[in-house]
């Protein structure tokens, strides 16, 4: 199969996982705003994004010397990527859980106080951010790769290692899930 | 097609951008004409565009730089640099069936199993864990989320 992407050859990476640096920054040049704004998205926090994008190329470089040419480089490094960003998100959010759980709810929830009375107002960022974080991990991890990432339902599904239909049917319901969402809070404001 | 089947196209194939020109045609010419599904899909827009739209951060400019430090700090420690040759598996498998042939053949005698290689621990593990997944076509870093995928 040659799926090889135009500028990282099968030389560069056969040099790379011999523990050629030269070679190796070049696959990291290539993929590094990809795995850094995947991380960001998923993670939604800046800081466990730069670890998280550390944390998949030292597991690239780890593991070059076993990867396959039978496979897209391109998807083999996506799935790490990916693997990484949502382990970490999981993580995470088991962290904020406990974390909430040991406030009392208190009544402006910043999804709410963001949309309520600034959501004209708020940046576009902003409104991704309380969007994404809204949605399950695996969820938000479908969303970013097709509505931030452009990828195909079928990419996401290699990315992620999941069947195409489950990844349909994930995007489906995040969509339906912001949606009504968003019409809780049009009815508040109301 | 009435409007809850053009709801459905709207929130799979059409807004993931994979829908025949055919399909798109007759979903586009109902939402000229249909107020409710005009605005279901407004509605479904509204929350998709903050993604197509979101801005793309920079990589920071020390990412880099803290790769290749911790590349090398490992390399120093010596975690990285034994190369392990592929074929290992099968070559460790036939020394264990030609050990077991030897050893049924002089049945009485005791065997020493020679040591076949001796590996970075981490590497070992890594190596091995690689031919696993391989093998079985399973990822074990992805055990986690398969887990959840089945029981919750
Ligand atoms: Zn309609």
């Amino acid at each position: 199969m040659n799926n090889m992407d135009d500028l990282i050859t099968q030389d560069i990476i056969k040099k790379a996982s011999t523990g050629d640096l030269d070679a190796f920054e070049k696959i990291y040049r290539y993929y590094a705003g990809f795995v850094f704004n995947v991380s960001l998205r998923v993670t939604n926090d800046r800081e466990t994004a730069k670890d998280v994008s550390q944390e998949v190329f030292l597991t690239v470089y780890r593991k070059l010397k076993n990867f396959r040419f039978d496979s897209s480089f391109k998807t083999w490094l996506y799935r790490i990527a990916m693997n990484t960003a949502i382990n970490t998100a999981k993580k995470e959010s088991k962290i904020k859980e406990k974390a909430l759980k040991s406030h009392i709810e208190e009544p402006g929830k910043p999804w709410q106080n963001d949309v309520n009375k600034h959501m004209d107002q708020v940046d576009n960022e902003q409104r991704l951010n309380t969007l994404l974080s809204k949605l399950q991990v695996q969820e938000r991890a479908c969303m970013v790769l097709k509505h931030i990432e452009g990828l195909s339902c079928q990419d996401i599904a290699d990315a992620l290692k999941m069947n195409v239909n489950t990844v349909k049917t994930k995007l489906r319901r995040a969509r339906e899930k912001l949606m009504t969402l968003r019409k809780d809070v049009v009815k508040n404001e109301l | 097609m009435n409007c809850e089947q053009i709801q459905d196209i709207l929130l799979n194939d059409y807004l993931n951008k994979e829908i025949s020109p055919e399909q798109k045609k007759v979903v586009d010419e109902h939402l000229d004409q249909c107020p409710t599904c005009m605005e279901f899909f407004n509605h479904a827009t509204e929350v998709i565009l903050p993604m197509e739209t979101a801005q793309k951060h920079s990589v920071p400019d020390d990412d880099w730089q803290n790769i290749k430090n911790r590349i090398e700090t490992q390399k120093e420690k010596g975690t990285s640099i034994f190369h392990f040759p592929k074929p290992i598996l099968p070559l460790a498998f036939a020394a264990l069936l030609l050990i077991s042939f030897f050893a049924a053949r002089e049945f009485a005698e005791t065997i020493k199993p020679p040591i076949v290689c001796v590996m970075e621990h981490e590497d070992a593990i890594l190596y091995l864990t690689d031919e696993f997944e391989e093998f079985m076509g399973t990822d074990f870093e992805n055990e986690e989320y398969f887990l959840e995928e089945f029981f919750l």
